[in-house]
């Protein structure tokens, strides 16, 4: 499409928004192209309501007709934002749950040989955590050394899922589905569960991220999709959008009067 | 950035290290979240500091990029070395500079609409605990008409027409009660920076 042809499409689209017949317009157009490649009647609505929560009723309704169902009996599923782990202090118990399950040499290993490793260390310092490990293991009351030294690994990796999740050029989607989330990121997708904090991508498997209850950037991209603080901060955002839409409109509007005036 | 993010970071570092500005650049864009954070955690745990918050933008980047430069890429966490130092060589670089305004300052100062369950030590880069405390009081601030728009919407997963039924109002009230709601509530969050940027 030429950019004079996008800039006739957009100016179609901001003049049939302003009624409420052109709003139906747009949003029939919309739902034929989600049905047409094959979503169904609750996606194409979770897909439009995500970005146009000013319509909903609208969108019910154009999903009701085209896919002969009423969309409004789907159910409503409330949910405080999922929490993703933001400290160490917060995953603790699972680390130790986790040396006290495999002990000190699997636990060791899991962290530091596996297919991508949470800790990348050389052999010196595997040794070295392999007896903080073998003593916390033994005497309890020691744990709190091998927390310590751990808490840097642990928090890098929050660290980097938090940037990940946010950094533009991995360009996270997220789409609801049944009530889970499909994140895509290029031209690969996961399987995310909000429920009980897992996601299929390699990072969170191979890294047994979900062992310790660390999360990954496409299970925090899914949670910030499902959070409602995030959903109204995206909706207040966009209101201010559409109102300077609307002073833009204004004064496009303005011009042309006077314009035809002259 | 996603797959092996050690190597990743550590190639990105040691090129930004030998002033290749692209890689800075990245680096920069990556860790936005852990640089926001920063500023976060500094005006909230001053309020003169958010009469230079233009200023701290300016410096946040500048201390990133030392620490950088400090960076020992035999190392293999970077991001947690960064979260660990960027706030406070940032909060001593702001206090220097408040310190040399201070005739500047008015006599009274700008009040930084903080919640009081707000604990600046704890600001998390994820900014998710923030925004629930942020958004959750600034709604307790509007007018409870607005508040009951706002939250069956947005938290009650209402649609419209269920919402103006539940209160008794006709849809188009609604939708104009909501959309007010909506500008009520930014103004109260445009006090709290980045969120709304």
């Amino acid at each position: 499409m030429s950019e004079q042809e996008k800039s006739f499409t957009e100016l179609g689209r901001n003049v049939l928004s302003k009624s409420e017949n052109g709003k139906r317009i747009i949003i029939s157009e919309q739902v034929d192209n989600l049905q047409s490649r094959g979503f169904t009647a609750e996606e194409a609505f979770d897909i439009l309501a995500s970005n146009d929560f000013a319509n909903l009723s609208t969108i019910e309704s154009v999903i009701g007709e085209k896919f002969g169902k009423i969309a409004s009996n789907r159910t409503k599923n409330v949910k405080e934002a999922y929490i993703c782990p933001t400290s160490y202090a917060e995953i603790k118990e699972n680390v130790k749950d986790q040396l006290i399950k495999l002990g000190p040499i699997n636990f060791i290993n899991k962290l530091s040989r596996s297919e991508k490793p949470l800790m990348p260390v050389n052999d010196k310092s595997y040794n070295s955590y392999l007896r903080l490990a073998s003593a916390a293991h033994k005497d309890p009351n020691t744990i709190n050394q091998l927390h310590t030294e751990l808490k840097k690994w642990f928090e890098e990796a929050m660290y980097v899922s938090v940037c990940a999740a946010k950094f533009n050029k991995n360009e996270i989607r997220v789409a609801s589905v049944n009530g889970n989330f499909v994140a895509t990121s290029g031209a690969k997708s996961y399987d995310v569960n909000l429920e009980s904090g897992s996601c299929n991508c390699s990072k969170f498997t191979s890294s047994h991220y979900g062992d310790f209850g660390l999360a990954c950037e496409h299970i925090i991209a899914a949670s910030n999709k499902v959070s409602p603080h995030q959903r109204l901060l995206k909706a207040v955002r966009e209101s201010s959008d559409n109102e300077q839409l609307e002073e833009d409109n204004q004064l496009f509007n303005f011009d042309l009067r006077t314009v035809m005036r002259s | 950035m996603s797959d092996n993010h050690f190597e990743l970071i550590n190639q990105l570092v040691s090129k930004a290290q030998k002033d290749d500005k692209a890689a800075m650049e990245e680096l920069l864009e990556f860790y936005s979240p852990l640089i926001k954070a920063a500023i976060r955690k500094c005006i909230y745990s001053d309020s003169n500091f958010l009469r230079f918050k233009e200023d701290l933008k300016s410096m946040v980047s500048l201390e990133f990029i030392k620490l950088v430069h400090s960076y020992d890429v035999s190392r293999s966490f970077f991001s947690y070395y960064i979260s660990n130092r960027l706030y406070n060589n940032l909060i001593k670089s702001a206090r220097t500079l408040v310190n040399k305004n201070e005739n500047d300052l008015p006599v009274e100062v700008l009040f930084c609409e903080m919640p009081p369950l707000w604990d600046p030590e704890n600001t998390d880069p994820f900014g998710q605990v923030e925004l629930r405390i942020i958004t959750l009081e600034a709604i307790k601030k509007l007018d409870e008409k607005y508040q009951d728009c706002i939250n069956l919407v947005f938290y009650d997963q209402l649609n419209q027409e269920e919402a103006s039924l539940k209160l008794g109002i006709t849809q188009s009230a609604f939708s104009k009660r909501l959309k007010k709601s909506m500008s009520e509530l930014k103004k109260i969050l445009i006090n709290n920076f980045d969120f709304m940027e």
